[in-house]
């Protein structure tokens, strides 16, 4: 106890910096841990010293955003615990003591962190959606692809096609450009005029302006390079032999927004970037054993809190993609607020003022991430269209759709994802069921009928990142 | 009796609960199965799924009155050897991961192989084939074994089940010989009335349910206490949460069952590669205001994470280039005399208890013997030391 921080903050994205920062201010004793060997995120991440060049291609939001995790990166009263993952939470309710007991593993072992408080900011990741040929290499995530370009200044292919619905895939382009790459194709499975219907609702674009106007620069600018970018398409499959060489793309019925068998044609490409949106990394929140509830369009299953970004467990906190997908600033405005309230809750003299500020600046952000979570939304009934019964669901034990349906029948009182992962072991490998958790939900609801609420999720199990046994033998650092 | 919708109705669907409804209902009983969850939700899904037929460290390790105690449990076990042989044909599947390919009882210390001795000297009384082995034929026999490892027991009939797989193909099994299965339904009320079992549910849709059965069937395993007290009964049985670990898979290279004497290990590896680590390390319950919440999932502690992996990795150095993948927690039942509980309660007619700890290894035996027990008033095997009889004393004032 002695030894607790008051603040410990997971993840070192905008709202982890945010939060860090706000602590810091008032002078609590904070910690950030992050997975990675520099603060910033999946959206400032950084790329190796040696690699910084060009760091402009990403934009301006990048650099400034970058410069500011570095700025926060360098005050002294924050301790950084950078390289270290996170791979349990124990309440105090749990450790029966005072303080929440985190368990980190590093390169060179395990260490353990405690405190008095905890601000979840752990982010989000590429939304997975199976298709026929999705497990090939060179079919990822958009956001995978965008992770390779910061990290690495590596655009993973001479001609990829990005396709889904969501608009990053504008910017992903945008960016590959300003690397000299031209992306094959840019494919959106929404008609062009949805976007145009929601921008047109009463003051959406005035409120808006500043990231309609970069997607529309970005659009504008591909399509000067002559990049194709398609609405109301969709890829169907993915083909290659050991890695992929072409993508099936479908025209999209404008009435039921489904494939059409019979309007297909082939792309050649070596890498696809797919990007239909975002799934919160809510394990942390869950394992601690706090509330989450399903958000279709927002990220799955998503923290509750309170409002003020108190999660419900006593003293454990939540900020960003965690609570619900919402961006860099609805990230940054929340871990402010996140940390206003672990400081009020501490003890701490929070001005009133500020706290207001903090939870209006929470709410315009916020709704500007709905408004984006409806644009961006493809339909469940698009993404269940895209996978045939032969499509892996559970890539880490690789369990396919038509495998999981045959249990289903078998098994006529199987009805929660935790008895379809014992029985199928769906979910059982070394990603914890971040990859199959949405399809099996969704297979399970359609089968049974069952609400989602009622089938629930994977119950979120230690360790959440896979951990070296041989640590085990090493002990624990502090 | 003729107001009696079901003959027997079994409550909990674990292994011992659904082996029971497939035994019964093969003897042409009508039963109904109720769970208050989903199949195979806890223990039985959740253990590491042993087939240990060696007397087990818990047993030995607590001096030799309770050493002798276990050695009764022996004609149990020589039961279970069988039937886990031909459960997997007797359900006409075709793999359940059901593998008896023999388990070592292994030892470090000089103290650990003198208690290896004492131990095999019962088994051998009891008929259980086992021997002692060290030195190349261990070596030969397991070359995964650490030097540390002394000497060890052999048992070539040992190995493991898959809790995954058993009780979904016997509550399969069971609904194909006519066991009707009600899951979400949670037992409400259980009175005696008119010579039968009056029983109310509600299920979690809301609705609720009253009907009636000659037998009542208590096979909740770590809730059989609060079951037995809706019949107004006290059993001494209590909850207790362990827990198990899963490593990433590997080639083949453990065919056997590998537990230890003297500290917390048992590790086997299954079909799809992964090693299953466990042995009896604590999770912990959280507790409110009423004591233990044994309804919501207890957690591993770290201590036991750490110190399972520690043993492990002493018994099994290759185990350092696996990953953990996954720590959980299961909830067994023990009684307070850590025998089986098996039986008649004499002071609530027609009310049967069927559970204990082991219940994964013996769980096939105990359903089986219990369904032989209510049929026909009558076991093969001597049960009569594992009935509710034995603690009677608490319920010489309920009723």
């Amino acid at each position: 106890m002695e030894n607790s921080v008051d603040i410990a903050i997971i993840g070192a994205g905008p709202g982890g910096l945010a939060a860090s920062e706000t602590c810091a201010r008032f002078g609590a004793s904070v910690t950030v841990i992050d997975e990675q060997s520099a603060p910033g995120g999946q959206i400032y991440r950084q790329a190796p010293e040696n690699l910084r060049q060009r760091a402009e291609g990403f934009g301006i939001a990048y650099v400034d955003g970058v410069a500011k995790a570095n700025a926060v990166a360098s005050i002294s009263a924050i301790e950084w615990r950078l390289g270290h993952a996170v791979w349990n939470v124990l309440t105090p309710q749990r450790t029966q003591s005072e303080a929440f007991l985190i368990s980190t593993v590093t390169d060179d072992g395990l260490s353990e962190i405690e405190a008095k408080r905890v601000i979840v900011a752990t982010g989000c990741y590429d939304m997975p959606v199976p298709f026929p040929g999705w497990t090939l290499p060179g079919v990822m995530g958009a956001g995978a692809i965008q992770a390779l370009m910061k990290g690495q200044r590596v655009v993973p292919g001479k001609k990829i096609v990005l396709a889904g619905s969501h608009p990053l895939l504008l910017i992903i382009a945008e960016q590959m450009l300003a690397f000299g790459e031209r992306p094959a194709a840019v494919v959106f499975s929404q008609p062009m005029w949805r976007a145009g219907r929601l921008l047109s609702r009463p003051g959406v674009a005035v409120s808006f302006a500043e990231p309609l106007a970069q997607a529309a620069r970005a659009y504008a600018k591909l399509l000067r390079a002559g990049v194709p970018v398609i609405f109301s398409g969709a890829v169907l499959r993915a083909d290659g032999n050991d890695r992929v060489e072409s993508v099936t793309l479908a025209h999209l019925n404008p009435a039921t927004g489904l494939p059409q068998p019979d309007n297909t044609r082939e792309i050649s490409c070596d890498a696809v970037g797919i990007g239909f949106g975002f799934t919160a990394s809510s394990e942390l929140v869950r394992l601690a054993g706090a509330a989450t509830r399903w958000s279709r369009t927002g990220g799955g299953w998503i923290a509750v809190h309170d409002g003020e970004m108190r999660s419900t467990v006593a003293n454990l906190y939540v900020a960003g993609e965690v609570a619900g997908i919402g961006g860099a600033k609805t990230a940054a405005a929340e871990g402010a607020l996140a940390a206003l309230s672990a400081l009020r809750d501490a003890g701490y003299g929070v001005d009133a003022a500020e706290l207001r500020r903090a939870r209006s600046n929470c709410r315009r952000n916020r709704a500007f991430a709905a408004l984006l979570q409806e644009l961006a939304d493809p339909g469940d009934e698009l993404l269940r269209a895209l996978r045939d019964e032969g499509t892996v669901i559970c890539r880490c034990e690789e369990i396919t759709k038509g495998q999981v349906e045959e249990l289903l029948g078998q098994n006529p009182f199987l009805g929660t994802s935790n008895a379809l992962k014992l029985l199928g072991r769906t979910g059982m490998g070394a990603c914890q069921g971040r990859y199959c958790s949405r399809s099996v939900l969704e297979l399970i609801s359609s089968a049974t009928g069952r609400g989602v609420e009622d089938i629930g999720q994977f119950t979120a199990r230690p360790p959440v990142k896979p951990v070296p046994i041989h640590h085990f033998g090493g002990g624990v650092r502090d | 009796m003729s107001k009696a919708d079901w003959d027997v109705a079994v409550v909990g669907g674990g292994l011992v609960g659904a082996a029971s409804a497939y035994y019964l209902s093969k003897r042409g009983a009508r039963v109904l199965l109720l769970e208050r969850r989903e199949l195979n939700g806890q223990a039985s899904g959740q253990n590491a799924g042993s087939l240990h037929f060696q007397i087990e460290q818990r047993l030995v390790s607590h001096g030799e009155a309770m050493t002798r105690q276990a050695a009764t449990i022996l004609p149990l076990i020589l039961d279970a050897i069988e039937r886990w042989r031909g459960i997997t044909a007797e359900l006409g599947e075709t793999d359940l991961d059901v593998v008896q390919h023999g388990g070592l009882m292994v030892a470090e210390t000089p103290q650990q192989v003198a208690t290896l001795e004492r131990k095999l000297k019962l088994e051998t009384q009891g008929g259980l084939p086992t021997r002692i082995i060290d030195g190349e034929e261990l070596r030969s026999l397991a070359p995964y074994l650490s030097n540390s490892v002394l000497a060890a027991t052999y048992c070539a009939v040992e190995g493991h089940g898959n809790p995954r797989l058993i009780t979904a193909a016997l509550a399969r099994g069971a609904a194909r010989q006519g066991t009707a299965i009600r899951t979400w339904t949670t037992v409400t009320g259980l009175r005696r009335e008119e010579g039968c079992w009056r029983i109310e549910t509600e299920n979690s849709d809301g609705s609720v349910r009253r009907e009636y059965a000659s037998t009542i069937l208590n096979a909740a395993g770590a809730w059989a206490r609060e079951l037995a007290a809706l019949a107004g009964v006290h059993l001494p049985v209590f909850p207790v949460a362990l827990t198990m670990n899963a490593t990433d898979a590997a080639p083949p290279f453990i065919p056997l069952l590998i537990q230890h004497v003297g500290r917390r290990l048992s590790l086997k590896q299954m079909r799809e590669g992964n090693l299953l680590i466990g042995g009896g390390w604590p999770s912990r319950f959280e507790r409110d205001r009423n004591g233990l919440v044994t309804t919501r999932a207890a957690y591993p502690r770290m201590e036991s994470i750490y110190g399972n992996m520690a043993v492990a990795l002493d018994v099994v150095p290759a185990v350092a280039r696996r990953t953990l993948l996954r720590s959980w927690t299961g909830i067994v039942g023990i009684t307070a005399d850590q025998l089986p509980l098996l039986g008649e309660v004499p002071e609530a007619p027609g009310f049967f208890v069927a559970t204990g700890g082991s219940a994964f290894t013996l769980g096939l035996t105990y359903a089986a013997q219990i369904a032989e027990l209510i049929d026909s008033g009558r076991t093969p095997l001597d049960i009569d030391i594992y009935g509710p009889r034995r603690f009677g004393h608490l319920n010489a004032y309920m009723g």
